[in-house]
């Protein structure tokens, strides 16, 4: 009986995460005119299965696809590696000042993005990399604060014992790094890794500030550039966000396991 | 050997994405290369059609290279103010017209005082309405709008209600709004109201309103808020009784919660059977087929209250003198008749070239909007407009939906908008 209605309420909260996803994936299929209808119809009459063919006559939106990919992919290899190597010089290596080092860090996050956004504009111009992928990628491979935080937690759950055994081997810090306790981290690498994915694929702000030409528009900036000022074209952006969707779900499906383990083993440790 | 190998492969793909998309701007042929913003939606007419008219203006002149940069609104402006900040604005860009006085206060825009003076300013709209406190003028009209009635001529003829003529007042506009309110499905509420009275958008709401009923916004080169008066009190009680006592406007609730850029389909789908509306309001009532007409604005005790936006190109003050001279070219160019027309095909703004505006807009609505825009003043715009009609609109709103006394909103909203005006202009003479 418990069981039944546990599922009961699995299966309601099923039903209310998903409907908005049905709305929307209705009215990526409707008319302009069905689309402003009041009341709001479930069922598109006609089915406008050219919205699909419409965004991507519109846009080079395989191009948006590839720019988001090769930006996400460089990001989470950059976020991995370098916030993992700070996190376990943090969490693991006698080093005067790293307490003050990650409340810095941490302190970083506290700033919103808009803050930051107008001087970050002027650095990239300086360096010339405006309305190019790198102010998207590179401040990924120079560790991000909550990549520092989630690694350096999870190193110092790593009981001392591994480390003494291979110190006893001979082994340097860096192989006690790399052999022994990045396999260890392999669930927050993986966390760490989705988090930074999603971050990088939805980010809307920044690469709106910093790319002008539309070949090196990403996913997000590619779906809004659909926007209409007056008639506001909401059918053909909701067509291509559901096209945009995809790849974040195949990432997470893949994984999922990885993502619920590493954010239940996040705040273990202090 | 495999970190090295990671490291040396990291860095080649990072510097392929960097170089890949890095665009060249240098132009050994000394022609001047201009970069030109505009907003509109990927693939759209507007997108297209500005598209071609640029490669017309290339062609015609081959020493000017022209860059676009294009995002929709929202973004536009967005990406455009971290621009101005890094000094990477395009040298010449498509401004709404609010805001153009907004760009030059903060020295962002060159003077075109100057250059407006030798066109002659007979042949187009809205220049007058540009000028700033001082008579300077720092964008050219692109195109303009202004809000007329919008009525649904089905719902009319259904309701054998009389369509709006240009003598129609206040009291005639809520007589047949009252008409025109239907409960369809009996369920003691209607389900289709005469007018829409609310927006967010309040250029469309009681910004003419209030004009209309003898009150006024801002005065003395609009730095002086003045809207609390008597005449703004019963602008605003007009329309608390249509969305509350007299029951022919939907409340504020149901018309806020629909949104700035949503609430148009009030109209657009039979919700409401008149709603003041921009000439841009046209789109989306034709692509939702429906049959409407336009008609001026009725008359308050102090006539229409028309108001009028003029959306302009602006030269960025950081241009070379080179390119403030092609810039100057492109909107000369664009204010020209064929270009003016191929525009006004779109069905977005009223051409700012009279002739064009004249034989170009369709006939039974031209002449609403371009009396409507003759007549109009513009939108209080000064160097802090969006912050002041903000502090404004917080108060406004606060009144129309009933939650704070029309008197006290007034008050309080014309004090806060002036501190903002004040502290700006703190110490600046007119």
């Amino acid at each position: 009986m418990r069981k039944t209605v546990s599922y009961v309420l699995v299966l309601a909260g099923a039903v209310v995460m998903l409907l908005p996803f049905a709305a929307a994936l209705g009215n990526s299929l409707k008319s302009f005119a069905q689309y402003i209808q009041v009341p709001p119809v479930w069922i598109p009459d006609p089915v406008q299965w050219d919205n699909y063919a419409e965004v991507w006559r519109r846009t080079p939106f395989g191009l948006y696809l590839v720019n988001s990919l090769v930006i996400a992919v460089l990001a989470v290899a950059g976020n991995v590696l370098t916030s993992a190597m700070v996190g376990h010089a943090l969490a693991r290596m006698r080093l005067p000042g790293k307490q003050t080092l990650l409340t810095m860090a941490l302190g970083t996050m506290m700033l919103p993005t808009v803050i930051t956004i107008v001087p970050n504009f002027l650095l990239f111009r300086s360096l010339g990399w405006l309305d190019s992928l790198l102010p998207l990628i590179v401040p990924y491979w120079l560790a991000t604060p909550i990549g520092i935080f989630l690694m350096r937690q999870t190193f110092l759950g790593i009981p001392q014992d591994f480390e003494e055994a291979a110190g006893l081997d001979g082994a340097n810090p860096w192989q006690v790094f790399w052999r022994i306790h990045l396999p260890l981290a392999k669930p927050a690498l993986a966390t760490l890794a989705v988090f930074t994915f999603t971050t990088s694929w939805k980010a809307v702000l920044e690469p709106t500030i910093y790319l002008t030409s539309p070949e090196n528009y990403t996913l997000p900036v590619g779906v809004l550039s659909l926007k209409g000022q007056f008639v506001g074209n909401d059918q053909l952006v909701t067509a291509a966000a559901m096209m945009s969707l995809l790849p974040m779900l195949v990432v997470f499906v893949l994984a999922q396991r990885y993502f619920v383990r590493g954010t239940m083993s996040a705040g273990l440790k202090g | 050997m495999r970190v090295r190998m990671l490291a040396a492969a990291a860095v080649a793909v990072l510097t392929m994405a960097g170089t890949a998309s890095c665009g060249g701007s240098a132009d050994d042929s000394g022609a001047v290369t201009l970069k030109l913003g505009f907003y509109a939606a990927a693939g759209d007419k507007a997108d297209t059609t500005m598209r071609e008219l640029v490669k017309e203006f290339t062609a015609a002149n081959p020493s000017i290279k022209v860059q676009l940069e294009v995002a929709p609104y929202v973004k536009f402006f967005e990406r455009l103010r971290t621009q101005i900040a890094g000094g990477q604005a395009p040298q010449v860009w498509l401004s709404d017209g609010v805001l153009v006085q907004e760009f030059a206060a903060r020295g962002a825009l060159a003077d075109l005082t100057d250059r407006v003076k030798a066109v002659n300013a007979a042949d187009y709209s809205g220049i007058e309405l540009n000028k700033d406190a001082q008579g300077r003028v720092y964008g050219f009209p692109q195109g303009a709008q202004t809000p007329v009635l919008f009525y649904n001529k089905k719902m009319f003829a259904e309701a054998k209600v009389a369509e709006p003529t240009a003598d129609w007042t206040y009291e005639d506009l809520a007589a047949a709004a009252k008409k025109l309110t239907k409960d369809t499905n009996g369920d003691g509420k209607p389900d289709t109201y005469g007018f829409r009275a609310y927006s967010p958008g309040f250029t469309e709401s009681w910004w003419p309103i209030i004009k209309a009923f003898g009150g006024d916004i801002v005065t003395d080169g609009n730095r002086k808020v003045v809207v609390d008066s008597p005449q703004s009190t019963a602008a605003l009680d007009w329309m608390l009784g249509a969305m509350g006592k007299d029951g022919f406007a939907p409340d504020y609730v149901t018309t806020e919660a629909m949104g700035k850029g949503v609430v148009h389909t009030l109209f657009a789908t039979g919700r409401v059977a008149m709603s003041y509306g921009i000439y841009a309001r046209t789109l989306p009532a034709v692509s939702a087929g429906v049959d409407f007409g336009v008609a001026p604005l009725p008359k308050g005790p102090a006539g229409r209250g028309n108001v009028a936006i003029v959306n302009s190109w602006v030269v960025s003050k950081a241009a070379s003198q080179a390119q403030a001279d092609a810039a100057w070219k492109w909107i000369t160019f664009f204010s020209g008749e064929g270009p003016q027309r191929r525009w006004a095909e779109l069905g977005e703004a009223i051409p700012i070239n009279k002739k064009v505006a004249t034989t170009a807009l369709p006939a039974d609505r031209g002449k609403a909007f371009l009396e409507s825009l003759d007549e109009a003043t513009d939108l209080g715009t000064n160097a802090v407009w969006s912050e002041y009609t903000e502090a404004l609109a917080k108060r406004m709103n606060e009144a129309l939906s009933g939650s704070t006394p029309v008197a006290t909103a007034l008050q309080t909203g014309q004090k806060e908008a002036q501190e903002v005006i004040d502290r700006f202009y703190a110490g600046q003479t007119q």
